[in-house]
């Protein structure tokens, strides 16, 4: 009825209009969504770019150590192989130490950078140094991590060198399995465990 | 929990709505209590055994076949020659190679045992992560050819970086996908 009273005017108008408003969308189809998910995953879009720039520069300073030959991973895969010997000879095995090659009652192991937790750690530092929290409790999580993943991961070559000396068989599939599962579970683990102290805290 | 105090009863009826997972599915993750995250935990070791059998005697060496079928071509158009390709990848299926690309399993242990998550978010974290895991074993298995045949620096700092890639792509594929920033507390 409106539009009978309009006449010819009034449907120019109408059509100004719809061809006003079709050129609208198609601008909003391009950036609108895209800028839409980045703000929305604003924080996590943060989080991820800041974890990955702090693994990159950890993974540097790891690769530099190593390519440099300075000898800190030589030393801390030797240190290793002496506290796996020194547990060992507590629970009264034969035990022998020759720098990285730790020997259990004839059975060998080769203790290597990935034995080390180096990447678990390198890893988990980076989560908790992206996330958003302050930097006493980011320190906190570092200072209770690390050592934690050190501890599990001496835990885990334990396990492996008596799943190795008693059950050989065994030892390539535990390797597999303790090895990576372990290294995420743990990382992921202590994480969770972490965000809840600073709950506790009230840092949230 | 210092909130809740001062809730009272309307307080223990939020509590009890914020268990469910929320409508984006995000996990809220905070909430997870002590027990939850050791039930997560055992969860994971228990679905990663299982799925370890699996892969180390069913899926592991088509896995590596996938991977040596997609290398190939970015190989042979690097120069590599049919033989060394070949040759190499007979070596590396001697080895076992199938198992250091073990950790797609890690990854769907983690899906699965992920506590409060929708269904859609846990096959989206095995959409996402799948493909690019897929990738980083395709670049590794790629990156040991200049490394090793033309001592290339840059091959050499990939190969060292998957050691660290190995476990920060999945953590970082299921804390996008699980971790809901909002339900953290963040100030």
């Amino acid at each position: 009825m409106t539009a009978r009273k309009k006449g010819k005017g009034g449907r120019t108008q109408s059509k100004k209009k719809v061809a006003h408003s079709d050129k609208t969308p198609a601008k909003k189809g391009i950036l609108t969504p895209i800028l839409e998910i980045v703000k929305e995953n604003g924080e996590a879009i943060k989080y991820v770019a800041l974890f990955l720039a702090f693994c990159f520069a950890f993974y540097m300073v790891y690769y530099a150590i190593t390519v440099s030959g300075s000898g800190i991973m030589v030393h801390v895969r030797h240190v290793t192989a002496l506290i796996l010997g020194a547990i060992f000879s507590l629970v009264g095995m034969d035990v022998v130490v020759r720098g990285d090659v730790l020997t259990i009652n004839g059975f060998s192991m080769e203790i290597i950078d990935e034995c080390t937790a180096v990447f678990s750690s390198i890893v988990y530092c980076s989560c908790v140094l992206a996330y958003p929290a302050t930097p006493k409790h980011k320190a906190l999580g570092i200072l209770f991590g690390v050592p934690s993943l050190y501890a599990i991961n001496l835990l885990r070559i334990f396990v492996l060198a008596l799943v190795g000396m008693h059950n050989p068989e065994m030892f390539e599939f535990m390797h597999v399995y303790l090895w990576q599962a372990s290294f995420i579970i743990f990382v992921v683990v202590l994480f969770l465990i972490w965000l809840k102290m600073g709950a506790a805290d009230g840092e949230g | 929990m210092v909130k809740d105090k001062h809730r009272g009863d309307g307080g223990k009826k939020e509590a009890k709505a914020d268990e469910k997972p929320p409508a984006n599915g995000k996990c809220d993750i905070l909430n997870l209590t002590k027990k939850q995250i050791l039930i997560f935990l055992l969860e994971f070791l228990v679905v990663s055994a299982v799925f370890l059998v699996v892969w180390y005697y069913y899926l592991g060496e088509y896995y590596q076949g996938a991977i040596f079928f997609c290398a190939r071509p970015i190989l042979f158009a690097m120069g590599c020659p049919s033989a060394l390709i070949d040759i190499s990848f007979s070596h590396v299926a001697q080895e076992s190679g199938y198992l250091v690309n073990f950790n797609l399993v890690p990854l769907v242990a983690l899906a699965i045992a992920t506590p409060n998550l929708i269904p859609r978010k846990r096959l989206e974290m095995l959409a996402i992560g799948i493909p690019i895991l897929f990738l980083l074993h395709i670049l590794d298995l790629v990156a040991h050819f200049p490394m090793d045949v033309y001592g290339s620096k840059l091959a050499q700092m990939v190969v060292y970086s998957i050691g660290v890639s190995e476990v920060a792509v999945p953590f970082i594929i299921w804390f996008v996908i699980a971790v809901s920033f909002r339900s953290t507390g963040k100030k």
